[in-house]
């Protein structure tokens, strides 16, 4: 039997033909595109026409190539942060959490929203949090744990009426060409990974509000118009302007499929073992589901021998045995426990998701005579 | 002046005729664990020196000594020709930057050289006194550092300031061989250090619990291996698959004496493997009183299913003294790895504490141990660093 890929959300298989066509960056037109010679310029060109392909989807911003979806959200933390407040939620990709943990260590006054049951951000006590000195906002826009989906549009123009000043991010890694949106004028920043869309790792892009000053992250060569030093990733750009085409045209049709994926699993889960904790508008990319009482990790080793490969919330640990976000809105230890991550992609088939569904509730029985 | 290192043994002073045995295997030591670095190793009385090696390796060496049990102190040494002027000049180089209270010792062994070793050290002290004398005074009873000057019959002198302390102990293989379990805490590396310092060598054993235990748990107890195998020269690492045994014990037996039985199970593979591969000895890393499986009461009844005898150093150790131990020797970041090990899992909620015997065997005869055990020891997976 062949494996069953069920952890897209940690990384997708890359795209092959959108590679291949790619692949010449990589031989024959290596060149530095900050050179000057015709070859080099020829690259630089190809690099440009990048830029275009994402500008057509979000005509009133600019976008800037990163090394990764991390470093998109780093550079959003640390270049945009003012003197004033940080508002953030407890949801947040530790990209995010961690860097603002940093300037809270540094002294800054950063403020965490509270999540509602299926890990949406609480709009109501956020907006208590904003006030007219806060200088920075960063909502994650689909939560990687639990695929619950934050109107940041709706967010962003709530925050701006009480701080108008602010800047708006949101890290959109988990969001960006899988849930529909038409990003707002409100929202200043918005980070973006290739590799969760069949793109290449070492690729991520800044989206951008133009009226914003330069701030780079990086400072060196001045690529990016300045925005993030260091020579293009041009391969990785390459391949992830064709993938990005591709998908971003297809996001209604790709949805409503994974959405009949999600389906099938929470239909065919055994219920006296799994409770299902995404929520039914969570995006239907993730899925996170509980086997109550049981512990994911052990699950997770046993469906890996069946060649299917799941997330957990987090690793089996004796230090901090829990997923930091799901536990923010979930206190019951044995659903904690039993934590597994379940992430599609519109490549996955129905029928890989009823044969793992199968195999999640054997081992489910399995383990839960083993553990009494 | 050429740089050399001076090694000291301990003990072995003190095994008579057996003392040739005893050198050859601590030389063999420190040959295997410096096999990829260019040096000469010089056989003198009583300690070995190191030498014609490059400055760069220096710390590599010194590491590595650090860690060959019995040897007993090492010193960063110069060694320039016996004449008084040249003695002199290296003198005030190694004291340079120096503070403190310090005094000469001087061992002519050359009995040519025209100073006699008090009147030596006497005048170098007075060199060194005038050139530093801002930074430094004599103590002859209770200096906090001395300078060693050891005039050799070879016309060469050896001089040197440092002595710095190595683990002590026997060299490893003078003590025949033991059976360590590792489990994958803090204890058990800690008890096969203990055991390979009195010079035993050692093979482990890890009982593994896969799909209930990770593969990162077992990796961390490879690496643990390998820290471990530093100080051993080497160390082959059995690997059991004990899943089954756990979920019979578990299917058939009361839960409270879920570890009790547990333990006797792998008691009895060890001994199977020790006998097997030429161990005399099983270790473990039991400290009285720990948990519950380390009540006198639990050892009991695991050391009743094996007749080699069971070394347990950390028997009398608070988690505390054995914590120090394993940080010293580089284990203790590598134990608290968060991996589960095998018995987490299973743990009933209520052990037995202080079980009874009868209890014990009326209980495992549902089990039909020595199938359990010979099936256990079909599929021993061999991990060697």
């Amino acid at each position: 039997m062949g494996i069953i890929y069920l952890d897209n959300a940690a990384t997708t298989a890359p795209n092959m033909p959108a590679l291949e066509e790619a692949l010449s960056y990589a031989k024959e037109n290596f060149f530095n595109p900050s050179a000057k010679y015709r070859e080099a310029q020829d690259v630089s060109k190809k690099l440009n026409a990048c830029h275009e392909v994402f500008l057509k989807a979000y005509p009133k911003k600019k976008v800037v190539f990163t090394s990764c979806g991390t470093e998109a959200d780093n550079t959003a933390v640390f270049s945009f942060c003012g003197r004033g407040n940080v508002v953030t939620s407890l949801g947040e990709h530790s990209a995010v959490n961690n860097a603002v943990l940093k300037l809270k260590e540094k002294g800054a006054n950063v403020r965490f929203a509270k999540l509602t049951d299926g890990g949406r951000v609480d709009v109501e006590d956020l907006l208590k949090l904003v006030d007219k000195d806060t200088s920075f906002v960063s909502i994650v826009h689909v939560n990687n744990e639990t695929g619950a989906i934050n109107d940041i549009n709706t967010i962003a123009k709530k925050v701006k009426a009480i701080a108008p000043k602010c800047i708006f991010h949101s890290d959109g890694v988990q969001g960006f060409c899988k849930v529909s949106v038409k990003l707002c004028d409100e929202i200043d920043l918005y980070s973006v990974s290739a590799h969760k869309i069949g793109g290449l790792k070492g690729v991520g892009a800044l989206i951008v509000n133009p009226k914003l000053a330069t701030k780079p992250y990086l400072f060196g060569g001045g690529q990016e118009n300045g925005f993030r030093s260091g020579t293009e990733n041009v391969l990785g750009i390459v391949q992830f302007a064709k993938v990005f085409v591709q998908r971003y045209a297809n996001i209604e049709e790709n949805y409503q499929k994974v959405l009949s994926l999600k389906q099938i699993l929470i239909d065919g889960l055994d219920k006296s073992i799994f409770r299902v904790v995404s929520s039914n508008d969570a995006s239907p990319y993730i899925v996170s589901v509980s086997a109550v009482g049981l512990r994911g990790q052990i699950l997770q080793n046993m469906l890996n021998d069946d060649g299917i490969l799941v997330g957990t919330g987090s690793a089996c640990s004796s230090k901090n045995p829990h997923s930091r976000i799901i536990s923010s809105f979930i206190q019951d230890k044995k659903v904690l426990d039993g934590m597994l991550r379940i992430s599609f992609s519109p490549e996955t088939s129905a029928q890989d998701v009823k044969n793992a569904v199968e195999r999640l509730n054997f081992n489910g029985a399995k383990l839960k005579q083993v553990i009494r | 002046m050429k740089s050399v290192i001076i090694v000291r043994y301990c003990e072995i002073h003190l095994k008579g005729k057996n003392k040739k045995f005893f050198e050859k295997l601590l030389i063999n030591a420190i040959q295997k664990s410096l096999s990829d670095i260019p040096h000469k190793l010089a056989v003198m009385n009583a300690r070995y020196l190191i030498e014609d090696f490059n400055e760069n390796d220096y710390d590599t060496i010194c590491e590595r000594l650090s860690k060959i049990f019995g040897v007993h102190s090492y010193s960063p040494a110069k060694v320039v020709k016996s004449d008084f002027d040249e003695i002199a000049k290296c003198c005030l180089e190694l004291v340079d930057g120096k503070t403190g209270t310090f005094k000469v010792n001087t061992n002519r062994a050359d009995k040519k050289f025209p100073l006699p070793s008090p009147q030596m050290s006497r005048e170098l002290g007075g060199v060194l006194l005038e050139k530093y004398h801002e930074n430094i005074k004599v103590d002859v009873i209770n200096p906090s550092f001395s300078v060693n000057v050891d005039i050799r019959e070879s016309g060469e002198t050896l001089i040197y300031t440092d002595v710095i302390k190595g683990f002590g102990g026997l060299p490893v293989g003078s003590s025949g061989k033991g059976l360590l379990l590792l489990s994958g805490g803090i204890d058990s590396p800690v008890a096969g250090f203990m055991l390979a310092k009195r010079g035993m060598k050692l093979e482990a054993l890890h009982f593994h619990s896969y799909p209930y235990t990770s593969e990162q748990a077992l990796d961390k107890v490879k690496t643990l291996a390998k820290l471990i195998s530093y100080f051993t020269g080497g160390l082959k690492l059995h690997i059991v698959k004990f899943t089954h045994i756990q979920e019979q014990i578990h299917e058939h037996c009361p839960e409270e004496l879920m570890i009790t039985l547990m333990r006797r199970f792998m008691m009895r593979i060890a001994e199977r493997i020790s006998v097997k591969n030429g161990c005399q000895a099983i270790v473990t890393g039991e400290s009285l009183g720990q948990v519950a499986s380390q009540t006198v009461e639990s050892i009991t009844s695991s050391n009743s299913v094996v007749t080699q005898p069971v070394f347990r150093p950390l028997i009398g150790f608070d988690k505390l003294e054995i914590i120090e131990i394993s940080q010293k020797i580089d284990t203790f970041e590598t134990s608290i790895l968060p991996y589960e090990d095998c018995c987490t899992v299973f743990l009933p909620k209520f052990p037995a504490i202080k079980p009874k015997m009868e209890t014990i065997l009326r209980a495992e005869s549902a089990l039909d141990v020595e199938a359990l055990v010979e099936s256990a020891l079909q599929d021993v997976e061999i991990f060697e660093v």
